[in-house]
Order: C-alpha cells, then sequence, then structure tokens
C-alpha cells in the first residue's frame, strides 16, 4: 500500500460520485467506500495503536460513521483523507484500551521473568520488537501529538495533508510534531542510559 | 537506537489478514442496518403516535370536546321535560285524590308537589359547548327551571308570561299556559287559576285530553276556593 496519499484527478470524480451517494443515504456506497479505503485506514490505525483487535473497531467505526459525518466533508480533501480523520477522531478510547492491554501485558512478562527471545529471533520480530517498543513511548504522547506523529512520520505525510486531516493549521501540525519527536527522543536516550550496564 | 529505527518497524505493520479485513466489512455491514432497522423503528413508532394525535385532535375537534375544554363553564338550563315534546303523556291520576277544602287549608307552597306531575330530574349546571340556543327556547327554559326548581311564584308567572308572549302557539304552549295556570293556584288567584284550567277539563286544548282528568279535579277543587 502506497505511504504518500496521491488523489490524482480520476480518484476525486470516483470521490464525488461516492459522495454524493453517501449523502443520499446509499448504503451499498458505504460498501464502496469499505473496498475502496478499507487498506489505509487499517494501515494507520494500527500504526496509531499498535493493537489489531483496537484497529479493527476504529476502522469499523470509522465506516459506520460515515453515513452522518459525510455531511461536513467539504471536498477541499480526498475522501481518503476524511476517513483517515474520522479514524483519528474515534481512536482516543482505542488508543488508551491498547495501552492498558500492552502495559498489562509487560506487567504479566516482568512478573513471571518473560523476556523476548533475542538470540535466535528473525528480522520479523525484531522489527515487532522495534515498533512495540515506540507503541510504548507514543503511549506517554498527547493523543494529538500522536496521530500527527504517526500520520507525518509513519505514513510520510506533508504537513498540509495532515493539517487537512486532523482539521488544524499547518503550523499547529508542525508544533505537535516537534514536541512529539522530541519527548520520543527523550524517552529512548532515557531507556538506553537504564539499559547500559 | 535511533528514532527513524523505530518508525521503520511501525511502518511495517501493515500485513492486511483477508479474513480480518472481512469480518470488519462484515461488521460494518451489519451496524449499519441495525441502525437502519432502528430508525424504522423510531420513524414508525412515531408515526403511529403522530396518527394517533392527529386523529384524537381532529375527532375532539369534530364532537366539540375541545371547545368544551377552553369555553368558560356556563349554567344550561334543563331540557324540556319528555310531556311537553311529546304531549300525549298523561299526568299520574293519583295527584287529585285529595278533597277540595285541603287546597284551603294548606299554604300555597305545599299544594306545589300534589299538583305538578312529576318530571325528570333537573340537569345540574355542566360545561358544554352547545350551540346557543334561539331566544324563545331559553325563555322557555328558563321559566321551566324557575316553575320546577325553587324559583318563586311571581318570578316563574312572569317568565311563562314572558315566553307565551314571545310564543303563544309555540312548541311549549300548551304546558306553559297549563303551569301558568298552577303558579296561579300557588300565588292565591285561585279564580284566575281556574278559568286558565277550565279549557283543559274540559279538554278543548291540543292536544285533546291533555292534563285533563287531573284539570277538572284542581277545577273542582278550586271552586271551592275563594
Amino acid at each position: 500500500m502506497p505511504l504518500v496519499m496521491s488523489v490524482p484527478g480520476t480518484e476525486a470524480a470516483t470521490d464525488n460520485a461516492l459522495v454524493t451517494r453517501l449523502r443520499a443515504g446509499d448504503r451499498d456506497a458505504v460498501e464502496e467506500a469499505y473496498r475502496a479505503h478499507h487498506a489505509a485506514i487499517r494501515g494507520f490505525a494500527r500504526r496509531l495503536v499498535g493493537d489489531t483487535a483496537s484497529a479493527e473497531d476504529i476502522v469499523h467505526e470509522a465506516f459506520v460513521a460515515l453515513p452522518r459525518v459525510i455531511r461536513r466533508f467539504r471536498g477541499d480533501s480526498s475522501l481518503r483523507a476524511f476517513l483517515i480523520g474520522v479514524a483519528a477522531n474515534h481512536s482516543r478510547r482505542h488508543v488508551r484500551a491498547a495501552m492498558r492491554r500492552r502495559r498489562a501485558t509487560e506487567r504479566l512478562a516482568a512478573h513471571e521473568g518473560l523476556r523476548a527471545p533475542e538470540t535466535d529471533a528473525t528480522d520479523q520480530l525484531i522489527t515487532q520488537q522495534l515498533a512495540r517498543k515506540l507503541w510504548a513511548a507514543l503511549d506517554e504522547l498527547p493523543i494529538d501529538q500522536r496521530v500527527v506523529f504517526v500520520l507525518c512520520e509513519a505514513e510520510q505525510r506533508t504537513s498540509v495533508e495532515v493539517a487537512a486531516i486532523v482539521g488544524a493549521p499547518e503550523g499547529t501540525v508542525r508544533t505537535r510534531l516537534f514536541h512529539a519527536k522530541r519527548k520520543l527522543r527523550e524517552m529512548l536516550e532515557h531507556e538506553h542510559r537504564e539499559d547500559e550496564p | 537506537m535511533r528514532l527513524e529505527d523505530l518508525v521503520g518497524a511501525i511502518r511495517a505493520a501493515d500485513d492486511d489478514d483477508p479474513d480480518l479485513v472481512a469480518a470488519t466489512q462484515a461488521r460494518v455491514r451489519r451496524s449499519l442496518e441495525t441502525r437502519a432497522r432502528g430508525r424504522h423503528q423510531v420513524v414508525g413508532i412515531l408515526t403511529t403516535l403522530a396518527i394517533l394525535f392527529v386523529g384524537t385532535v381532529s375527532w375532539a375537534l369534530a364532537t366539540g370536546h375541545v371547545a368544551a375544554l377552553w369555553a368558560p363553564p356556563r349554567v344550561v338550563p334543563s331540557p324540556p321535560a319528555p310531556h311537553a315534546a311529546a304531549p300525549h303523556i298523561t299526568a299520574p291520576r293519583t295527584t287529585g285524590q285529595r278533597p277540595a277544602q285541603d287546597i284551603a287549608v294548606a299554604p300555597a307552597p305545599v299544594l306545589v308537589p300534589e299538583i305538578v306531575a312529576p318530571l325528570p330530574a333537573p340537569v345540574a349546571a355542566r360545561r358544554v359547548a352547545a350551540p346557543p340556543e334561539p331566544p324563545v327556547e331559553a325563555l322557555y327554559r328558563t321559566a321551566h327551571d324557575l316553575h320546577f326548581h325553587g324559583g318563586e311564584p311571581a318570578v316563574s308567572l312572569a317568565a311563562w308570561d314572558a315566553y307565551l308572549a314571545a310564543e303563544p302557539t309555540g312548541r311549549f304552549a300548551v304546558e306553559a299556559r297549563y303551569n301558568r295556570a298552577i303558579v296561579l293556584a300557588r300565588l292565591g288567584r285561585y279564580a284566575e287559576a281556574r278559568a286558565a284550567l277550565e279549557p283543559f277539563a274540559r279538554g278543548e286544548v291540543e292536544p285533546v285530553g291533555y292534563r285533563q282528568a287531573e284539570a277538572a279535579q284542581l277545577v273542582a277543587r278550586l271552586a271551592h276556593s275563594r
């Protein structure tokens, strides 16, 4: 799936037709929107919460809310970007739920003396471990900074796109990103110092 | 460990499980159907309530119940006695059993229950939205109420006179003349009462025989009174 969103002319035309049908209450249009955009929404949700079940819940809520919230769509961004914004708005409690699950898992692992299989780990396991480390760090950020960090850094969107998605000025997006990266680096450095013998 | 390395790790977390994709799509579909059903149920309930409301209001408007709710309460005289509308009904024959001298001895008010035919119970004050009745009928109702429900005989007489002046040959004129004669007797104006009752006693009023026997007994009693 391409990480950078593009809105070619044909996609805009498809969006317009779909949006018209969604506004008319056509339920098949929701199915069509799902088929067209579910991968992007799911990818964003997974990167945001780091939990498959919570990500699926976010995708579900975003598409169920679509017939209602489509009235707010003004057409100054793509339907996909609009849907990601809807998903971001629904992500708050799912982020908290995922964070609680992650911490509970960490506590259990610490209590049982479990350690990740570092010695014989495959590349995939190493990647998963690194990802878990970042999600744990993201749990310490405010949700607005977390969303902007995931959109800008993990999905490599421009600040203009992100501003359209989150409905905030571009300057605000940059400020949130700056603070998010600074906090994350501090957390990682702190953790690195603690890990050193 | 660099932040960029970690970002690369979550960027890779992008594997779509087809089963999960289909399951979530089915969940979305079910949720939308449930929501639509719920909306239809709400619309159905509201429509039913609206129909009931409109029907009730229409019925209330058509039957005057709404006007009755808003109209100020007013006292409405009782409807005419059945015997006035159906002149063939005769009064009970038990009222004339006393000897004539009783009339002279007894005070006038005592005479009333003996010589007045029993009538339906009065209609109490009630809230109605009836259309305004014609003035002549109002005169009759007023006289009727005064006569049967404790009015002064002199006032009753004036009321009967007013009705008979307005409608000398009207629907209730015969009954009004009879009752007027009774009021004259109550007032002690026996000669006038007897003169008024004699046509009834002779059966000269229409309908023929209206209170004839009763009137004949009264005339006989009044003949002995001064």
